[in-house]
């Protein structure tokens, strides 16, 4: 009957896309991420610098600290500085990136793009899925070319086809706290000068007292526990042991996803009730 | 008030519309607005009245501290989303990514408005004609002058067809040409059948291209009716003296009040001119500057017109807008 309808029509009738479905909540973060990609794009010095800024770190650290692993190989888990690194230097970009996440909803508020988007018979999530997938997606491309440059410095994945997966997934579940912290942070200052202020202030003491650069054991003692709260080591954690083995452990990629995703809920649990109330 | 009686003519109600800030604010404080279909439908009235704060509870995009918007069968408030397609906003300041194009702006309202994708191109090329911007339909808006920015930010609210159009502040801060421009728009829009609620601070726009006008001041709706209605309600024709400074003369107020109570003048409102309001007829003139001459008043300056909707605004907030 369907078939007979359709041929009888003079002109193929166009399928309306109701709002509230899950055909118009696709179309709305197809929309919406591609603006996000579109915005980026034309950011050349933000791509560039955004691309840059890990490779760097991983010369001139690399370099710098090249000695230090030779000495003392049982700490680090290798002699090959660049190698412990890589790992850091990986979870440290996602982390970035994550941070970034909420800035164009900040700048969008502060243009009324965020009304026009707001105004519209679309859902509110949509926004919050698009950053999620653009964010993701940007990290993703990021931590390839990474592990690219890494390999062509002599880096390899020792946990292989696995060990990338196990990366990936990591990187994901450190992204998605991070990514909503900074949507929340995004709605809760009134303006950008105190967002940006606030995301270095968190930033920073989350780099050094984590174990990107240097591992726990040559640390004192006293920062051990904060070093065990911060999030970001267990992120690189497990993947540093993705990354030179020996042999992927499951324990501990359980126990560091499992910390990971206690923190993403927490996280949730404490900006949804903000960002439902910022996008109202 | 002329409100009708022709209730279910209305097309769009508000019903003791009332915004309370966190601060205590009373921004909007019981405004009653019927609009019907096919109209365009001014809010007029000073910075701070709470023209923006109606409109913007009435888009959906603040929740009303009490009252009632009701939008043919849909009550916005409580239905947000069904409101949300019918009506298109186009906010007092222009919001747009600069690093995006004119077309890529289209598009995304599209998707976020639903438009069956393969629709998109010939409506947004129809709009963009619309706006005059076909031409740099692909330029980043970083490239583009204040005037086009508007024209854009004005496009990207028709992209669904809205029943309703509302727009705050539509020409503020545009030259002539692209203010006539603008209007042309809102008058294409009203003749293919969309009700459009504005917002301006220009009375001679109100008065020439609205069909209705309710001025608002201090949140509240202070009157309501065709421009030619409201210029009535002023009743007769006003002379605005401007006196001469004279230590014998008495207090502008005080010969105010002292005039009211002629039995040829309406009305009298004294700021730093004087303006009165006086019944129609031949010697109503002559007998002002009779009485002013009475009373040792001397007059410096003045002008004989029937009402303007300054006068009208005069009369019902109290205040002068062009001041
Ligand atoms: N978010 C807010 N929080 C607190 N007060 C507000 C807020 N928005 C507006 N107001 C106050 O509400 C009142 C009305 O503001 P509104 O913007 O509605 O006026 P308006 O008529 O649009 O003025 P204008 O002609 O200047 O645009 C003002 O006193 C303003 O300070
Ligand atoms: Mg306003």
């Amino acid at each position: 009957m369907s078939d007979m309808q359709e041929d009888g029509a003079a002109q193929a009738p166009v399928l309306a896309i109701e709002p509230g479905t899950l055909p118009a909540f696709l179309q709305e973060t197809r929309a919406l991420t591609r603006r996000w990609y579109l915005q980026t794009r034309r950011e050349h010095t933000m791509i560039t610098f955004g691309l840059i800024q890990p490779l760097l770190w991983l010369l001139l650290f690399g370099n710098m600290f090249a000695g230090v692993a030779r000495w003392n190989p049982g700490a680090f888990g290798t002699d090959h500085y660049l190698a412990f690194q890589t790992a850091g230097v990986l979870a440290l970009t996602v982390l970035g990136n994550a941070m970034m996440g909420g800035i164009p909803l900040l700048f969008d508020r502060e243009t009324g793009m965020l009304s026009k988007i707001l105004v519209t018979p679309s859902f509110r999530s949509s926004l919050i899925v698009s950053r999620f997938i653009f964010t993701s997606v940007f990290s993703l491309a990021q931590g390839a070319l990474m592990l690219l440059v890494a390999y062509f410095m002599g880096v390899t994945v020792a946990g292989g086809l696995p060990g990338l997966l196990i990366i990936a997934w990591i990187a994901f579940l450190l992204s998605v706290g991070f990514t909503v912290l900074s949507m929340m942070l995004a709605f809760i200052f009134p303006g950008h000068a105190a967002f940006f202020a606030v995301t270095a202030f968190i930033s920073q003491p989350m780099l050094f007292l984590s174990t990107a650069l240097m591992p726990q054991n040559v640390m004192p003692g006293w920062m051990g526990f904060a070093v065990w709260l911060n999030p970001l080591t267990h992120a690189i954690e497990a993947i540093r042991n993705a990354m030179l083995g020996p042999g992927i452990s499951g324990m501990l990629v359980l126990r560091s996803s499992c910390l990971l995703l206690l923190f993403d809920l927490f996280i949730i649990y404490k900006a949804s009730r903000i960002i439902r109330r910022g996008l109202e | 008030m002329t409100t009708g009686n022709s209730v279910s003519g209305d097309f769009l109600v508000a019903s003791g519309l009332t915004k309370v800030f966190d601060g205590g604010i009373r921004a909007v404080d019981g405004v009653d607005l019927q609009i019907r279909s096919g109209e365009i439908f001014a809010l007029l009235g000073p910075n701070g009245a709470g023209k923006t704060t109606t409109i913007r509870m009435i888009v959906t995009l603040a929740r009303p501290t009490s009252g009632t918007v009701i939008l043919e069968d849909i009550d916005v408030v409580k239905v947000p989303d069904s409101a949300r397609e019918r009506i298109g906003y186009v906010g007092q300041e222009v919001a747009l990514d600069r690093s995006l194009t004119a077309r890529e702006h289209l598009e995304l309202q599209a998707g976020l408005y639903h438009i069956p994708p393969s629709m998109q191109a010939e409506r947004i090329g129809e709009i963009l004609d619309l706006v005059e911007l076909t031409d740099r339909a692909d330029d980043q808006v970083r490239t583009f002058s204040g005037g086009m920015k508007k024209r854009l930010d004005l496009a990207c609210g028709l992209i669904h067809r809205p029943r309703l159009l509302v727009l705050d502040e539509p020409t503020l801060g545009l030259d002539i040409q692209t203010r006539t421009r603008i209007w042309q728009f809102i008058r294409t829009l009203r003749e293919q059948g969309t009700t459009i609620l504005l917002t301006t601070h220009y009375l001679e726009e109100a008065d020439q291209l609205c069909d209705r006008i309710a001025i608002m001041d201090h949140g509240k709706i202070q009157t309501c009716g065709t421009p030619a209605e409201l210029k009535t309600s002023v009743g007769g024709d006003v002379v605005t003296l401007t006196l001469v400074e004279d230590d014998a003369r008495p207090e502008l107020e005080q010969l105010a009040a002292d005039l009211r109570g002629l039995p040829f003048i309406r009305d009298v409102v004294a700021t730093d001119r004087m303006l009165i309001y006086i019944e129609p007829g031949q010697d109503s003139v002559p007998k002002v500057f009779k009485s002013l001459t009475d009373r040792g008043v001397h007059v410096d300056r003045f002008t004989y017109s029937p009402p303007s909707l300054d006068d009208v605004f005069l009369k019902f907030t109290g205040h002068s807008l062009r001041d």
